[in-house]
């Protein structure tokens, strides 16, 4: 385990970040986007060896308070792209949809996705990205922190300029793919 | 296999990537089962672990760890919680400067008498005690870990305490309470650099308000993040009869911030001197009240003062003025002409000093066309109601000043006037839900010195009840409840009497979240 924190230690001061395998699953409730309300999602992504970028996240914030007099935001989403932001060591992406957000630091989980509007007072197609972060719920499952809703931004359609984030009153459970192991031993090796 | 092992490396850190935490150590909040404190101490100190603030009222512990002393506190016993220690930092957004305490005015400061009594607690940078425009005699603080609290080589903290309290002297500015003998107590929180003072430095810092006995703790500042032991301590001061005011944030969106968006606490938006909401001012359903936050003009510490301090007269007119920045400071007296916007050399600026309207080209511009025309000084104006800060992009020779769209409007041409940029090194401008926030507070602390018998729930509400409406009909997101008028809040309970309803008190309109 110590040689495994060097390497994050190490790893931390290096700058760029890179969608690595893993998985997110989660949700709950957070703060809306200045409203009195809460803000609700679920989300569940994965990137697991070479298969596809699979997932889902359905969202309602009815209060945020520049959609709200037209109901609020409410969509569904597939995922586009998704990945456990790590540090870009030794092999640069030469993918661009591999790279995380500025947002997205080391140790967070992006998610990219399409969304349609389930609001038909809102309604219409566009895209958006989140970053969370596991602060206990999943592998390094620790007392009771809570996720956190790094933040999650609306880039395209009818919820264009929507940008959230806070404590999540739930969970956000980032985990390694079904089947992976630790190779601690392997890693510091390669990267001390 | 490279790949799969730094997944474990992103995987740990992802317990412990938190905003704001250096790559090398993180802020944590822990509290501990009930009984356990000192054994839980005890675990610490045996594994090197700092303790940054002993939260004893709330059986917690704010730490400071490195990532190998995170994963061993999993072998701590009697840890209940954990959860981030998340930033806070200050609200003001800058230097530019439209001259004034305009908002002493503006909130009916100017028409009610600090009664004596109420003390303010500002929890800041800290305060420049000795400063001969601010209170000393019923002034004293605590000596936090960012400095001692009677000094402050920041500025923000100085500049908050003057729109409180700055003194009727002849000089300088004054401030909502002008009265030498105001009751003032500093927690600082924020060092010289201003960065980032953390939740749980504010849990400290609202108990040390308590301890001294202040009615208003003020907040100028905010972040994005809840903290729950935040959350409880405001919950808890106010329960104890402390009103809280915080500033509503500065980031030009409609996300919460905290303390600000705490039911428990007030929140503060900013107006200019135009009654026009700010720009930046965030707006949310926790937004409770507005203040004067836009280029306001109070004490910063002794030699800080960068701008000087402007002033447009002619005729029985004086108008506070922001000086541009890159003008020269003087006085000027001369014939005034209208160049319009000032988009060529003004034809008939010899000698005279040019009035030209804000618009199309740079400020820098329209001041060189003044100067090409022979221009000796420049008054620009806005185009749109309100104040604004000129920055000219580099020096000139003339004096140069801006003013509002109706006080520019109210400039004769053909009619001498004086402009006059004096330097004063202890006083300057600054922007922000910073500057709305102390209005309110120094003015919570006015009414109540007049009406002791009321708790801070009670002067709330009577400041909620009584506030100037902007914007459109009623409550909204980026007033609130408008504007905070002393003097009615004063009248207001004068005639009804201080309301104290049992439960929960709710901010923004007052309705549950």
């Amino acid at each position: 385990m110590k040689k495994g924190l060097l390497v994050v230690a190490g790893s931390l001061a290096m700058t760029g970040c890179v969608k690595m395998d893993g998985t997110v699953s989660g949700g709950g409730t957070m703060h809306s986007l200045g409203g009195k309300g809460k803000a609700v999602f679920t989300v569940n992504a994965q990137r697991c060896d070479d298969k596809p970028v699979k997932g889902h996240v359905n969202f309602r914030d009815e209060t945020a308070i520049d959609w709200q007099e037209k109901g609020g935001v409410a969509f569904k989403a597939d995922v586009i792209g998704a990945g456990l932001c790590g540090p870009d060591i030794g092999d640069p992406a030469d993918d661009p949809l591999l790279v995380c957000q500025q947002a997205c630091e080391t140790g967070m989980y992006q998610v990219d996705f399409e969304y349609d509007s389930t609001n038909p007072l809102n309604p219409g197609p566009g895209t958006g990205f989140a970053c969370m972060t596991d602060l206990g719920e999943g592998i390094n499952g620790y007392k009771k922190m809570h996720g956190l809703v790094n933040v999650i931004a609306i880039n395209a359609g009818p919820y264009l300029g929507y940008v959230n984030g806070g404590v999540v009153s739930g969970n956000i459970q980032t985990k390694e793919c079904p089947g992976a192991k630790n190779d601690d031993t392997e890693a510091t090796d390669e990267n001390a | 296999m490279k790949k799969q092992a730094t997944l474990i490396a992103a995987a740990m850190s992802a317990a412990i990537s938190l905003p704001a935490i250096s790559a090398d150590s993180m802020r944590l909040v822990i509290e501990y089962q009930n009984g356990q404190g000192d054994a839980v101490k005890a675990a610490l100190a045996e594994r090197g672990i700092d303790v940054l603030r002993d939260l004893a009222d709330y059986d917690s512990l704010a730490l400071n760890l490195t990532k190998e002393q995170f994963a061993d506190l999993r072998s701590v016993a009697g840890i209940a919680e954990a959860y981030p220690d998340v930033p806070r930092k200050l609200l003001s957004t800058g230097e530019l400067g439209e001259i004034s305490p305009y908002g002493i005015a503006m909130t009916q400061a100017n028409k009610l008498s600090y009664n004596g009594g109420t003390k303010v607690c500002i929890i800041d940078s800290g305060y420049d005690y000795g400063h001969p425009d601010l209170p000393a005699a019923n002034v004293f603080g605590e000596m936090g870990l960012s400095g001692p609290w009677n000094e402050d080589d920041h500025s923000h903290g100085t500049h908050v305490a003057g729109t409180i309290a700055a003194v009727g002297n002849g000089e300088g500015v004054v401030g909502v309470n002008s009265d030498a003998n105001m009751n003032l107590h500093i927690v600082r929180v924020f060092d010289a650099d201003g960065g980032f003072a953390y939740a749980s430095d504010l849990v400290g810092a609202v108990n040390d308000c308590a301890a001294a006995g202040a009615n208003v703790i003020s907040m100028s500042l905010g972040g994005g993040i809840q903290s729950p032991i935040e959350e409880r301590a405001m919950d808890r001061a106010t329960r104890d009869g402390i009103l809280i005011i915080a500033a509503a944030g500065n980031d030009e969106n409609a996300a919460h911030s905290y303390p600000a968006s705490y039911d428990s606490v007030m929140s503060v938006a900013a107006i200019d001197s135009g009654n026009n909401h700010a720009y930046f001012s965030q707006r949310t359903a926790q937004v409770e009240i507005a203040g004067p936050g836009v280029n306001t003009l109070s004490t910063v510490p002794r030699g800080m003062g960068t701008g000087g301090v402007g002033q447009v007269s002619q005729a029985e007119n004086a108008f506070e003025a922001a000086p541009a920045v890159g003008s020269a400071t003087g006085s000027i007296t001369a014939l005034v002409t209208d160049c319009g916007l000032g988009t060529e050399a003004c034809a008939d600026a010899a000698g005279k000093i040019c009035l030209i309207e804000r618009g199309e080209i740079a400020f820098g511009e329209k001041v060189a066309n003044c100067e090409a025309g022979g221009g000796v000084g420049t008054i620009l104006y806005n185009n749109v109601p309100g104040s604004f800060g000129a920055d000219l992009g580099g020096d000139t020779a003339l004096v140069a000043v801006s003013l509002s769209q109706a006080e520019g409007e109210a400039m004769v041409a053909g009619m001498e006037a004086n402009i006059t940029i004096q330097p004063m090194a202890d006083y300057d401008y600054k922007s922000g839900t910073s500057m709305a926030t102390p209005h309110v507070s120094g003015i919570a602390a006015l009414v109540w010195s007049h009406f002791p018998e009321c708790s801070g729930t009670g002067i709330r509400l009577a400041l909620r009840e009584t506030a100037k409406d902007l914007g459109p009909d009623g409550y909204d997101y980026q007033f609130g409840w408008g504007l905070v008028q002393a003097k009615d809040a004063y009248d207001y309970i004068a005639a009804n009497g201080c309301k104290s309803p049992k439960g929960k008190i709710h901010g923004g309109d007052g309705s549950a979240r």
